[in-house]
């Protein structure tokens, strides 16, 4: 049976909230998840319900963080040379400082330095919990391709961190050549 | 990356708390806005953000249901009403107002995400000074110089399917002007960059900037008979034209969709009288900021709607244009009869 708006926002609302409050802080995230179910909320009747609703909702979603990107590799440099992660301070709600251990500012730090559609498939992967064929109806890849890139994402980053999750920090101070 | 480097990166995930459900009901209300006599409420609504002068209260991890929902859209509504009617020195009105073209700046952004169409124009004394239309459509966009003064007014430059399209007047021809790759990242001039800056512009964050201080310095607004709302303030100069760099000293400062700024509009403490038009639906249909005698304008139209940006046929590539004896057509002079 195809579900109604109101139960597909009841049912990913707090999820991709959540997703996008960890990508971009929480100021901006009530705004994209207000922009990304207004857009499903008008595309709703074009939704095809035999389709599942999580990647196309993700891929709304993406459209919209990606113009973000910088503003999320900001935050993730902060977060590296800090230890103090801006997405948890940034909000009224949360006052007390949440400090980072190496391995985290060295995982934030290889985060900002990655491409960010790169970023993009592997947050999507992490934070989003989609499966492979899921990411790849929310980018509008195809399956290989994501697998592909999600392997190379990953040993890039395993290249990176090392094999003990050490990093050279002094990298993430470099600028990136890339677009979004 | 490692298992426990991934295991880590789960991690920073999992420490962010749900929303909590005022969060919930303001943002599926937002989500939901239905017609064009509800957006006061919701836009009243919207301004329902915990402050950080409310005390923290826990949170009730939740699973919660649309009747739950339901209940806490009617208590926002009545604390927004409550918190509208209770602030000092500012009228119910105005505050409807402000949170309306909030709002609609919100609408805006989500309408235009996909394609749209803006028509920006600079006139002084009333005369066109500059100008040009932007259309877009995914990753395709299309942009038109209406400044009857230059020789490629009238051809656009286009971007399709990565490859970069432009018109030679010497020619009369379209030429292939190469992949969109070739263009160096980070310069600002990549088509990602200008479709990131121009929705960055029609609904993002110089709208929201404009439209903050707008509210902020006193936000008046006349309703019109063709259903729209024109909304009218002040903005300092420095909030509408960004600073990108400097020339002999001075910073050169430049409007959304790229004109530099000059006289008052480039002092960034200089306030311009702006107004923004929202048509019946919600969505902003106009923006007008002018000083002395001049007025820089942006309509927005076919937002959502703009048809894909096609190729154009017969397209030329610039190898072949180079091995043409000097003032070769690229299209053929038909013979005459």
């Amino acid at each position: 049976m195809a579900l109604s708006f109101e139960e597909a926002f009841e049912a990913e609302f707090a999820s991709l909230h959540r997703y996008l409050r960890r990508r971009v802080g929480a100021s901006a995230a009530d705004d994209l998840a207000a922009q990304t179910f207004a857009t499903a909320h008008t595309e709703w009747n074009r939704f095809d319900p035999s389709r599942p609703l999580r990647p196309w909702l993700y891929g709304i979603a993406a459209n919209l963080v990606r113009h973000h990107w910088r503003a999320e590799r900001r935050m993730l440099r902060a977060y590296a040379r800090t230890g103090v992660d801006p997405v948890m301070t940034d909000d009224e709600e949360t006052v007390e400082r949440v400090d980072a251990g190496a391995q985290r500012r060295a995982l934030a730090a290889a985060l900002a330095e990655l491409r960010p559609r790169d970023r993009e498939l592997l947050l999507l992967h992490a934070w989003a919990e989609l499966s492979d064929s899921e990411i790849a109806a929310a980018l509008s890849w195809p399956v290989g391709t994501v697998k592909s890139r999600l392997h190379r994402v990953r040993r890039r980053l395993r290249n990176r961190l090392g094999p003990e999750g050490q990093v050279a920090m002094k990298a993430s101070s470099s600028p990136v050549k890339g677009q979004p | 990356m490692s298992d426990r480097d991934l295991q880590t990166l789960i991690d920073f995930r999992s420490e962010v708390p749900e929303p909590d459900e005022e969060t919930s009901g303001r943002i599926y209300a937002l989500s939901t806005a239905p017609m064009a006599g509800r957006r006061r409420d919701l836009g009243r609504l919207m301004r329902v953000r915990r402050s950080r002068l409310e005390p923290r209260v826990p949170h009730v991890r939740p699973r919660w249901r649309l009747g739950v929902t339901a209940a806490g859209v009617a208590l926002a509504a009545a604390a927004a009403a409550f918190l509208t009617a209770g602030s000092s020195g500012v009228t119910p009105g105005v505050e409807s107002a402000a949170a309306a073209i909030k709002k609609a700046a919100t609408l805006t952004a989500a309408s235009a995400d996909r394609s749209g169409t803006v028509n920006v124009r600079i006139t002084h004394d009333g005369q066109l000074w500059a100008g040009k239309v932007i259309r877009w459509n995914g990753n395709g966009v299309e942009l038109t110089d209406t400044t009857t003064r230059w020789p490629q007014s009238g051809y656009p430059l286009m971007v399709v399917d990565g490859m970069m399209y432009g018109h030679d007047p010497e020619h009369e021809g379209w030429i292939e002007l190469g992949p969109t790759s070739s263009i160096d990242p980070g310069s600002g001039m990549t088509p990602t960059e200008q479709l990131a800056a121009i929705r960055e512009d029609v609904g993002g964050t110089t709208l929201r900037r404009m439209v903050a201080m707008m509210t902020a310095s006193g936000l008046t607004n006349t309703d019109q008979s063709d259903g729209s709302t024109v909304y009218s303030g002040t903005v300092p100069a420095g909030q509408i034209a960004r600073e990108t760099g400097f020339k002999e000293g001075q910073a050169i400062r430049v409007f959304p969709f790229g004109y530099v700024a000059h006289g008052a509009a480039a002092d960034p403490a200089s306030l311009l009288d702006t107004a923004v038009t929202v048509g019946s639906a919600g969505v902003i249909r106009e923006l007008a900021v002018t000083w002395g005698t001049w007025t820089y304008t942006v309509t927005y139209s076919n937002l959502g709607s703009t048809p894909r940006i096609v190729a154009p046929a017969n397209a030329k590539s610039l190898r072949e244009l180079r091995h043409r004896p000097p003032g070769a057509r690229l299209v053929p002079v038909p013979p005459q009869p």
